[in-house]
């Protein structure tokens, strides 16, 4: 399952830079939680073919990963798998559909 | 488990409900089924069961599920009377509807939401590579340059870069007329060590070899290509430079506009590339130590990949 997920991720790599009429977006992701500023314009993929790109410039695209301290804190009515004094503490929010 | 193998006791795990009531009819039920599975001791199992049987529930009207969730219920050998009888009470419905109203505060309603010590990862997917990918950016985040690379290349004179693995030298001639920035982008972390440490930890034969990543994990194959290094760059797109050969160095994408530290070597000729990597160079001695890179992928049981001692940027 996991190998079959990750080689399905190399051929979107394949499949998604294949498709001359899309840009080069990444497999199916949401955008990344940062203020990434717009790319420069002439950084738009190209369309058809190879389409050359002007000068390109590096912008500030910084990790910007909120801290949320309104989050409860881990307690007994919690589902919780592993020790309570792990470094790492991963909550799932979720549902099942 | 992935992570739990991965991490072990320095990991715990925890699940809280987030029914998405308005476009997840079965939302609600489900989590329901899991609250009365550990009322008996087997939340996990029932957790584990509704993702094994997705496709299987979900198939059902919203009205046929509860008699398929008694039917696992009792298959984890559960009193599944009991179960049955919460679940038509709504025993456990007022609880997880009231959780579902607390955590509408934070505006981070898609699911899945991951949070690792008090750190939000909005939706990215469900694959446990990811999610360990978003662990080690949280718990040991890479170098941000907010400034952007400095200027360490002279556009204008030619470069070599020395990919020491721990296989052998692969040097590349790097196209610094023709991908200026990304060139010197690359030169610069290179010249940071940002590198150094760093596995090809997707090595696919006939196809690539992927590294740059400071996590590790591949996540960024799975579409969570992130501005690791605090700054991207535009693409460098020259019809001069095509895939049409093996042995290209070109950094991999998370779209338009967003290279960062991620690169890949071609193993055979990718036209389908062409037009969407930036290509900044081309191996022009040791392409039979990048051959024998270790084929492997992120994951459990997967071969060791093989490390980059560094890389050493050198003007010709």
């Amino acid at each position: 399952m996991r190998k079959a997920a990750l080689l399905l991720s190399i051929l979107l790599l394949v499949a998604v830079a294949g498709c001359g009429a899309e840009p080069a977006a990444p497999t199916p992701s949401p955008a990344p939680a940062t203020d990434t500023p717009a790319p420069p314009a002439a950084t738009t993929a190209p369309t058809v073919g190879v389409v050359p790109s002007g000068p390109a410039s590096c912008v500030e695209a910084p990790l910007d990963f909120q801290v949320e301290p309104r989050i409860p804190d881990v307690t007994e009515e919690d589902h919780v798998h592993g020790p309570a004094d792990a470094p790492i503490t991963l909550i799932e929010y979720a549902d099942f559909q | 488990m992935y992570l739990e193998d991965t991490y072990g006791d320095n990991i715990r795990v925890v699940y809280r409900h987030l029914p998405l009531i308005s476009i997840h009819d079965k939302a609600v039920i489900t989590a329901e089924a899991t609250e009365a599975a550990g009322a008996q001791g087997k939340f996990w199992e029932m957790h584990d069961l509704l993702y094994e049987r997705q496709q299987e529930w979900n198939a059902l009207s919203a009205d046929d599920v509860s008699a398929k969730l008694v039917e696992y219920a009792a298959e984890l050998e559960l009193d599944a009377d009991r179960f049955a009888q919460e679940l038509e009470d709504g025993v456990y419905r007022d609880k997880i509807l009231a959780d579902y109203e607390d955590y509408q505060q934070y505006g981070q309603m898609a699911t899945p939401t991951y949070v690792v010590n008090k750190v939000f990862y909005p939706q990215i997917g469900l694959h446990p590579i990811v999610i360990d990918g978003f662990i080690r950016l949280v718990t040991d985040p890479p170098e941000q340059y907010a400034d952007g690379p400095d200027q360490v290349i002279d556009a204008d004179k030619a470069y070599n870069a020395t990919i020491r693995t721990s296989k052998g030298d692969i040097v590349v001639e790097l196209f610094a007329d023709q991908a200026p920035a990304n060139v010197n982008s690359f030169a610069f972390l290179a010249q940071e060590g940002f590198y150094d440490g760093l596995t090809f930890y997707f090595v696919q034969q006939d196809a690539v070899a992927v590294s740059g990543d400071p996590t590790n994990t591949g996540s960024a194959l799975m579409g969570a290509v992130l501005p690791y290094v605090g700054y991207t760059c535009g693409a460098e797109i020259s019809p001069d430079l095509t895939f049409d050969q093996a042995g290209m160095l070109a950094l991999l994408t998370g779209g338009p506009g967003q290279n960062s530290s991620h690169f890949f070597i071609t193993y055979a000729p990718q036209p389908d590339f062409d037009g969407n990597y930036t290509i900044i160079g081309r191996i022009a001695e040791g392409m039979d130590v990048a051959e024998s890179l270790t084929q492997t992928q992120p994951g459990p049981d997967q071969p060791e990949p093989d490390v980059i001692e560094t890389i050493l940027i050198e003007e010709q």
